[in-house]
């Protein structure tokens, strides 16, 4: 069109007659994601609260409803399925199976040591790494390697290598030093330093990258003071370092706690063998806390789901606690 | 330290004696900082290589070294490389059926392809309805939220399993990507980037005369782009590790498709339990252990810098 | 376009039901085609203005109009305004070109078709036609009054049977083509002066720069009105100069009525052409800014503008005349006048001299002792005559304070007031109005600028301002006599006595 036949010298946008409310978008922006998460997480979680005070709860029907009560009260109409009663049973006999005090046992055990260890190591390492500047990438890189590895690829490569026969990786290089060849996965003990080992190999690549990202915002000049009043490395590292570090410290140990707390996919990749194999003869050797769940996920679904919730209680305790703690000793 | 050492760089000393001390202190820091490296390192390393080499060594060769404890690691030329082992994956028989292992590569490409694209939407809306529109319950709904990141998923899978029993969902594709499609942790990241863009530019593009979504897209997403990126490589890499729900959920045949649904983890884990390769195949499920690591492997080799960036930010942010 | 502001209210509410107001019963017009500059210190609400002139903030009370177009109900986008901010807020993602297009692919430029019959218009008329039909007819049957609603169908049929038949200019909207939007950007560009920078993203440009973006960006759809939130506050001094000149000059180029906001005085009476002062909410006065200077309606006014300030002293009013330190400087009826206005209530609190004796032995006491002591009782009594002697100070300097929540109404005629007067309103002379102390003579090149007291207020501060050619005339003085040629008397709650 020509310039002579533009009217209104002001630009302008088209009128609407009616204007869509903030709230309203809110919520159209909300609904996807709001959706999924009320039927895939927060249903769940009450859900199971709900299966966990029902003794004997079964699914009635195979492709019945998911809804714990509406499963109850199916089965309370049908006298062929065993009564379900509302009790604190499912707790009782949770806390009363061996199973599951070997379960606790075995994770606490994996905790206990895992942790600690490969939060030293990670930091160790993310100390030196910041202190070199040739190489720094590539030694990042290489430390990184195994978060982008496969759990089950590794477990398949770390069983090999410790695999019992004379000629196994790991028996060879204990041949070095003058042992005998070892049976590492047969033997409770031994194979707990096998799945050490391999959880401290994988957890390492996060921790040091946290780490290596806090280091990197410390402020030069706080290293330059503590040089010029002549502290050791030692010194350095205990006074100035830690500290300033303790944000990330805290974020990595609670997660790392409560990571290792849900200790499973490492054991069963070790193992190979199927989703609720935990080793040994009796399949059940490593059996841990979140292991015990899926084992009577399928067959008693109330007790289960009970080890569900005290699971999570376990993290809520540790988590308040470690919170509690960083309260002193964490600077921001 | 030596001297009076009062720059940075530049360190003065009162004798000769001193400069010689100080350059072996140096010396020897550096040694045992780069050797306490190259040993982690080097241990960082060994199931690589352990890996790659007895993937192209022969099944009976290896089954030689084992017992006889002659393992040979570095000799190329007597360990007879062969491709032997991945011929023996491609022709994968269970209970004398063919099994074909592309099917869990494909399997695991689409979900996690589709997932990320299902789980980028979600939470670009959700998060920008956090961080920039104003509505009743904003805080509260947020916290609810944010306290649901400390639950295990322990506790919802049996329930999920059961609800997508109910809703026919066995076995198909739809299971894998939408019960786990949306994380609180993606949202709660994305929406502190979200709010670091200043709100001045929503006010300057309502001037400029556009709408709420429309600034969305046009302003925020370009500006958060990075932040989104790095969403998107952690959520493609979760599929490749997924093991338990697609386990529980897809292990068997698809309805639609007929074919099998399981992913890289799940066919892996079947063939470490010897029902695939048959007994003692150790070299067979190390070259499959090294077909299933190779192509996460190729893609952190791409976007090395970015993964890398992405886990430390939402890291620290944590 | 003319912008009106009628009764314009803004309340805030904090989430404990706490009301402030932010603007509070405004009513102004800013002629079409001027610069206003809306003044006052910070939080006086003049952004908050701001952004209900631009629709960003929904006004509690009151009207906002264009002209004639009431658009206190529009949304932003259709009020056609532009906005520049004050940080900017250039999208950081784009180039400079792409920011300054950025309103532009929104919006539609209108057009005339042709001249024929507007079908459209017959639709749309139609429509209405039926919908008041029926509502007539509903009304009709519940028995109300519907002559008025009769009236409009008349005149609603009428207007159809005009389209009908008549053939009219149609008019359309359609959106910019890209030879279109590139030909108005690069002429914004070549207005700010920054063709340059083209092709550049925000961040590689400089504050000055990237303002210069954020004024073309605003100007690109031709806004009838241009609006700037504190333009000048993010520069350097240098470039503020600079920039308040561009500002100037782009205003009278395009002839755009513009408003802008600031809180430095210098700016907006430099560059305005009409400014409007503000405080807590509450215009103060409205004006060109040579009027405003010189005729301030009160105190506020008076020592907001001008730099440096104007210098406040006390005053009297007895007997119809004006005296300062006991001088009788002037003489008018208006001395006569009743003042009917609010008195602040002082409270003062006497020294209690029997208290501070009793400390002031006390202390004597404690200090004879200190030779007899040692160690950790010597340390003991320090301590204590340290505290004694605090509290002694605190008693003998009791408070004088103005209680304002005791303001209570007077009328009286004989009263304190201030008297203003800028510091170049001083004149030598040999017998003038008031004596001054002189403390501190500053020599400036163009002039001396003298910092004294006003001889019998040791608390008063005045800066004063002469021509330089003064100078042998107060070498050595101690104090000087000034006439005063210009000066404003205030009574104690600021208004205006003359």
């Amino acid at each position: 069109m020509e310039n002579s036949n533009i009217l209104d010298q002001t630009l302008y946008v088209r009128k609407r007659k009616w204007y869509m409310p903030e709230w309203c978008k809110a919520w159209i922006a909300l609904i996807p994601a709001l959706f999924f998460l009320i039927i895939f997480m927060i249903y769940p979680i009450l859900n199971t609260i709900c299966i966990s005070f029902i003794e004997n709860f079964t699914w009635v029907g195979k492709s019945g409803s998911s809804f714990a009560l509406s499963n109850f009260f199916a089965a309370m109409n049908n006298p062929r399925i065993n009564t379900m009663y509302f009790n604190f049973n499912n707790y009782i006999n949770v806390l009363k199976d061996t199973g599951f005090k070997d379960a606790l046992f075995n994770t606490i055990m994996l905790v206990i040591v895992q942790v600690p260890l490969t939060i030293l190591i990670g930091l160790l390492i993310a100390v030196a790494l910041n202190s070199i500047k040739p190489l720094k990438a590539f030694f990042q890189t290489v430390f990184f390697l195994p978060y982008v590895t496969n759990t089950i690829a590794l477990g398949v490569v770390f069983s090999m290598m410790f695999s019992s026969g004379a000629g196994g990786l790991i028996n060879t290089i204990a041949g070095w030093f003058g042992g005998n060849p070892v049976s590492w996965m047969n033997n409770k003990w031994t194979m707990f330093f096998v799945l050490t080992v391999y959880s401290i190999w994988n957890g390492l690549a996060f921790k040091i990258l946290v780490f290596s990202s806090g280091l990197a915002t410390i402020d030069k000049q706080y290293y330059d003071a503590a040089r010029i009043d002549g502290s050791s490395k030692f010194t350095i590292f205990r006074r100035i370092t830690v500290p300033l570090l303790s944000p990330q410290i805290l974020y990595i140990t609670v997660t790392s706690f409560i990571g290792a707390f849900k200790a499973y996919s490492q054991i069963i990749s070790l193992v190979g063998g199927g989703a609720t194999n935990f080793g040994g003869s009796d399949h059940k050797m490593w059996i841990t806390v979140v292991g015990y769940i899926y084992y009577y996920q399928n067959d008693k679904i109330g007790q289960a789901s009970a080890a569900a919730v005290i699971l999570l209680l376990i993290i809520l305790l540790i988590t308040g606690v470690q919170m509690l703690v960083s309260k002193k000793r964490v600077h921001y | 330290m030596a001297g009076n050492a009062s720059s940075r760089n530049e360190v003065y000393f009162t004798s000769d004696k001193q400069r010689r001390i100080y350059l072996a202190k140096k010396i020897i820091s550096y040694v045992l900082v780069y050797g306490f490296l190259t040993i982690l390192g080097l241990f960082m390393i060994i199931p690589f290589y352990f890996m790659i080499i007895n993937s192209f060594k022969d099944a009976n060769i290896y089954q030689n070294e084992l017992l006889y404890n002659k393992l040979n690691l570095f000799d190329f030329k007597s360990m007879g490389l062969s491709m032997n082992n991945f011929k023996a994956i491609f022709n994968l028989k269970l209970g004398g059926k063919p099994v074909n292992i592309g099917w869990f590569f494909f399997n695991t490409l689409v979900v996690s392809l589709l997932s990320t694209i299902f789980t980028l939407i979600t939470t670009v809306l959700a998060s920008f309805a956090f961080a920039r529109i104003n509505f009743k319950g904003k805080d509260f709904l947020f916290s609810i939220l944010l306290a649901t990141m400390m639950i295990p998923g322990e506790m919802m899978i049996i329930t999920n399993y059961q609800t997508a029993l109910t809703w026919n969902m066995a076995n198909t594709y739809s299971a894998l990507i939408f019960v786990h499609g949306v994380s609180v942790f993606y949202i709660f990241y994305l929406r502190q980037t979200f709010q670091q863009i200043p709100n001045e530019l929503y006010l300057a593009s309502k001037v400029d005369g556009y709408g709420t979504f429309s600034y969305l897209w046009k302003v925020m997403i370009p500006i958060a782009l990075p932040t989104i990126i790095s969403i998107a490589i952690l959520s493609l890499m979760g599929a490749w590790n997924s093991y338990v729900w697609p386990n529980l959920i897809a292990s068997g045949t698809n309805p639609y498709f007929g074919n099998s649904m399981k992913l890289v983890s799940n066919g892996l884990m079947d063939m470490f339990t010897n029902s695939l390769t048959g007994e003692s195949n150790d070299t067979a499920k190390m070259a499959a252990a090294l077909l299933v690591t190779v192509p996460l492997f190729i893609f952190f080799l791409i976007f090395r810098k970015k993964i890398m960036s992405g886990v430390s930010r939402s890291g620290i942010k944590g | 376009m003319e912008v009106k502001i009628q009764n314009l209210t803004k309340k805030f509410y904090s989430k404990k039901k706490q009301e402030t107001i932010a603007v509070n019963d405004m009513t102004f017009t800013i002629p079409d085609g001027k610069l206003a500059g809306l003044l006052g210190p910070s939080g006086c609400g003049k952004s908050t203005t701001l952004y209900m002139i631009a629709g960003l903030h929904k006004p509690t009370d009151g009207k906002i109009y264009f002209g004639e177009e009431d658009v206190t109900n529009v949304p932003p986008e259709n009020r056609g305004i532009g906005l520049v901010f004050q940080n900017y807020a250039l999208y950081p993602h784009l180039s400079v070109r792409q920011n300054i297009q950025f309103p532009l692919d929104n919006a539609k430029i209108r057009y005339q078709d042709r001249i024929g019959i507007d079908e459209e218009k017959i639709k749309i008329i139609t429509k209405e036609v039926a919908k008041l039909e029926k509502k007539i007819s509903s009304l009709e049957s519940k028995g109300t009054d519907v002559t008025s609603l009769l009236e409009e169908l008349k005149q609603k049929k009428e207007d159809l049977e005009y389209f009908k038949t008549t053939e009219v200019p149609i008019i359309k909207a359609r959106k910019l083509t890209k030879a279109e939007k590139n030909e108005i950007v690069l002429k914004m560009a070549k207005l700010v002066d920054i063709e340059k920078y083209l092709e550049r993203k925000p961040k590689e440009l400089s504050g000055g720069q990237q303002q210069r973006v954020a004024i073309a960006r605003a100007l690109a759809k031709k806004p009838q009105v241009l609006l700037l939130d504190e333009p000048l506050s993010n520069l350097d001094a240098r470039l503020r100069l600079q920039t308040r000149e561009e500002i100037k000059r782009i205003q009278k180029e395009t002839g755009i009525t513009t408003i802008f906001v600031t809180h430095d005085q210098e700016e907006a009476m430099s560059i305005s052409d009409f400014i409007v002062v503000m405080k807590e909410g509450v215009i103060q006065q409205i004006g060109e800014p040579q009027n405003v200077y010189d005729e301030p309606t009160n105190m506020f006014v008076a020592k907001f503008l001008g730099s440096p300030a104007i210098n406040i002293f006390d005053g009297e009013i007895k007997d119809g005349k004006l005296y300062v330190s006991g001088r009788a400087i002037d003489e008018d009826p208006i001395y006569k006048e009743v003042y009917n206005g609010l008195e602040d209530y002082v409270v003062n609190e006497p020294v209690d001299n029997s208290k501070v004796e009793h400390l002031e032995t006390l202390i004597k006491e404690k200090e004879e002792t200190l030779n007899n002591l040692e160690g950790d009782e010597l340390e003991k009594v320090k301590s204590e005559i340290v505290k004694l002697r605090e509290k002694l100070v605190d008693e003998t300097n009791k408070l004088v304070y103005h209680d304002v929540t005791k303001q209570r109404p007077v009328s009286k005629i004989d009263r304190n007031v201030f008297i203003g007067v800028r510091p170049e309103s001083f004149k030598l002379a040999k017998k003038g109005d008031i004596k001054v102390d002189i403390d501190m003579v500053e020599h400036i090149g163009r002039d001396i600028s003298l910092i004294g007291k006003v001889d019998g207020q040791d608390k008063s501060h005045l800066k004063i301002i002469i021509p330089s050619e003064e100078r042998a005339n107060i070498v050595g003085k101690e104090s000087v006599e000034f006439s005063l040629k210009k000066y404003y008397v205030f009574n104690e709650d600021g208004t205006r006595v003359k």
